[in-house]
């Protein structure tokens, strides 16, 4: 990803614990993004997804693992207006394509993250790298 | 994320404040655990944002209260937290209302 000046980078333990850490700076970036349509929930929206891609690395890439990080890169891109981010890892191998969709007819506890982020974004890239992953998530704005 | 646990007669009330996401979930379903009732009702007005460990709290907290012949309902979602039950669909699972005392009456229903 091409650095703008304004770029935020987090380096993050691979733990729940800083979920709202993660959520607080995206809602602060957010806030400094001027003629946001309906800004609140946009950035509740975005944080959803993210929280939802971060805990998916936490419990599958490190298995919940203690030692994990988690790199979060965060931009304003233009033409068009865009909010990019990315989340990479040095965790295990993750499979999307291994991902069923929820099944809406059964009440199912289990396996919506994926699907929330997807559903709350306009873009959800995964990539496997050499040295772990990454995930490119990309909401126009 | 506070967590207040009252009974109101039969009925076990857990009023949440705050962030419920995958970090306070499994404090949640250990509160299951403790639980003297199957008839729970989750207080859900201070809830600023619930990401899909919070959902999947709630959802197999609804599941064994109902194999133990109770239900959990909850009440007063804000809206920001609403698109979790939207885009879900599991506004359908559960019986939601808009004030406490609706949501305990309806146990005596």
């Amino acid at each position: 990803m091409e650095r703008h000046p304004d770029t935020l980078r987090l380096d993050l333990p691979a733990t729940n614990k800083y979920l709202n850490v993660l959520g607080a700076c995206l809602d602060a970036f957010i806030e400094r993004i001027n003629g946001v349509a309906e800004p609140r929930i946009t950035a509740y929206n975005i944080q959803l997804a993210v929280n939802e891609i971060f805990a998916n690395i936490v419990a599958h890439a490190y298995g919940d693992a203690p030692d994990g990080r988690v790199d979060v890169v965060v931009m304003l891109a233009t033409d068009p207006r865009r909010l990019l981010i990315e989340l990479s890892d040095t965790g295990s191998a993750f499979d999307p394509e291994t991902v069923a969709e929820p099944d809406f007819e059964d009440v199912q506890i289990h396996g919506y993250g994926l699907f929330l982020a997807r559903s709350l974004l306009d873009d959800v890239t995964y990539v496997r790298c050499p040295d772990g992953n990454t995930w490119r998530l990309i909401k126009y704005l | 994320m506070a967590l207040n646990t009252r009974a109101l007669g039969n009925v076990s009330v857990l009023d949440l404040q705050g962030r419920f996401d995958a970090h306070i979930a499994p404090a949640v379903i250990e509160w299951y655990g403790r639980l003297p009732t199957a008839q729970v009702v989750v207080n859900l007005a201070g809830v600023t944002f619930m990401d899909s460990s919070a959902l999947a709290a709630l959802t197999g907290g609804m599941k064994r209260c109902r194999q133990r012949g109770g239900d959990m309902r909850l009440y007063a979602l804000q809206q920001p937290v609403q698109v979790i039950f939207e885009l879900t669909r599991m506004y359908r699972a559960f019986e939601i209302f808009a004030t406490e005392a609706e949501a305990v009456a309806s146990f005596t229903r």
